[in-house]
């Protein structure tokens, strides 16, 4: 079967991953335009940036379905834009993260206090509520660094902003729509189901706490420090790095269970807990900034 | 804690790291081991973490149990305790630790 590379000259979408050109090469125009919505974050790069790599392809066949390739190879086959969509975004972050060799890949959100002291990772599986607490944090000052990829210095122990869009279920989007400030999710040409901050976190911030969300049933929110072995753990399965990287996933795990304390949140109504937890972090910061 | 009925390891043998577990040392003093073939994670604490610094090949079960002891002399139960954390290293197959001759 032959590639899209050669079927596709024009019609692409160019944007910079994490210091690497990217080409997506995108024939139809409304797919198209939903793909530069959901990498507007990115930044664009030139037809010289993405030559030396091979170009991924979207494309809507004869037969409804879309098709996602990665130079020749066809990797996923969808019925709806939106799943192409996610594919095609799973995939350009998972070839970038396999690639990274120098940094520490969290599984989890990052956002920088409304200070600027310090910044919050916020660990755990797809479906806990790191979205929807990120975002209540955020409408409470807080700017994020990420909502699904952490990636760490292993020198600094600081979290980059990685521009990525944020995936927005209905659920998630209901239960943030109820705060009093709620995000504007007005992003012009973005796709249902994602969401592009109007601001980032920008300059890298040492990490205050690790909260690692365990239940939302909490009547009075409860954050319960974990011991250092523990808070190890709990990081090491949340790692992205510890199977390629291991020596650098421990190195960057045991540093940071040094300096930042990790808990366990046992959260409650959403507004409740992001209050508690943007008060527990203040009080975090000041500490920090008197420590300084 | 050793089970009653599990064969205690003979004092004469020299466990060893299997080399493919990677192991670093927490502020605390406790340990975090990963093996990178099969992918398990396990934490020490500190007592734990001194016998895994001993597990070298040179050191027997009885020169292990020595050392631990020189660090802890209040302890009643070290032989135990380091029996049991063999035993456990063994089981999550993180130690190299030859069978006695029979």
């Amino acid at each position: 079967m032959t590639g899209p590379s050669t079927r596709f000259g024009h019609d692409v979408v160019r944007r910079t991953v994490d210091g690497r050109g990217v080409a997506v090469a995108v024939p139809d125009e409304g797919d198209r335009h939903a793909v530069e919505a959901i990498l507007s974050g990115f930044p664009d790069a030139s037809a010289r940036d993405t030559a030396a790599h091979a170009p991924y392809a979207l494309r809507r066949e004869a037969t409804g379905l879309w098709e996602l390739w990665s130079g020749a190879t066809r990797t996923h086959q969808t019925t709806t834009l939106e799943d192409a969509l996610l594919a095609l975004e799973w995939q350009l972050v998972t070839d970038m993260l396999a690639r990274i060799d120098d940094r520490c890949h969290l599984h989890g959100a990052a956002l920088a206090d409304p200070s600027g002291t310090v910044s919050v990772l916020v660990l755990g599986e797809s479906g806990v509520g790191k979205t929807t607490l990120t975002l209540a944090l955020m409408a409470r000052g807080f700017r994020p660094f990420t909502d699904d990829v952490i990636l760490l210095d292993p020198e600094t122990l600081e979290p980059r902003t990685f521009e990525r869009a944020f995936h927005v279920d209905q659920t998630t989007r209901a239960l943030v729509d109820a705060l009093p400030h709620g995000p504007d999710w007005e992003v012009p040409g973005m796709p249902d189901g994602y969401f592009m901050p109007a601001t980032w976190a920008g300059d890298p911030l040492p990490v205050g706490a690790v909260i690692v969300p365990k239940a939302r049933d909490h009547e009075r929110p409860l954050l319960v420090a974990l011991p250092i072995a523990e808070a190890a753990t709990t990081l090491l399965t949340f790692s992205g790095s510890l199977e390629h990287a291991p020596a650098l996933a421990l190195k960057t795990t045991a540093r940071l269970t040094a300096t930042a304390p990790c808990y366990a949140l046992y959260g409650g109504p959403l507004e409740r807990t992001a209050q508690f937890l943007s008060e527990a972090v203040e009080e975090m910061s000041q500490r920090k900034a008197a420590h300084f | 804690m050793l089970h009653p009925d599990h064969p205690r390891p003979s004092s004469e043998l020299a466990p060893e790291r299997d080399p493919r577990v990677l192991g670093e040392l927490l502020a605390d003093g406790s340990m975090v081991l990963y093996h990178t073939a099969s992918r398990k994670l396990m934490t020490l604490n500190p007592t734990a973490a001194l016998v895994w610094e001993y597990c070298d090949g040179l050191h027997t079960v009885a020169a292990i149990t020595d050392e631990v002891r020189a660090v802890f002399p209040t302890v009643s139960t070290i032989s135990t305790d380091v029996e049991g954390v063999l035993h456990d290293l063994r089981a999550r197959e993180m130690l190299r630790l030859p069978q006695a001759a029979s």
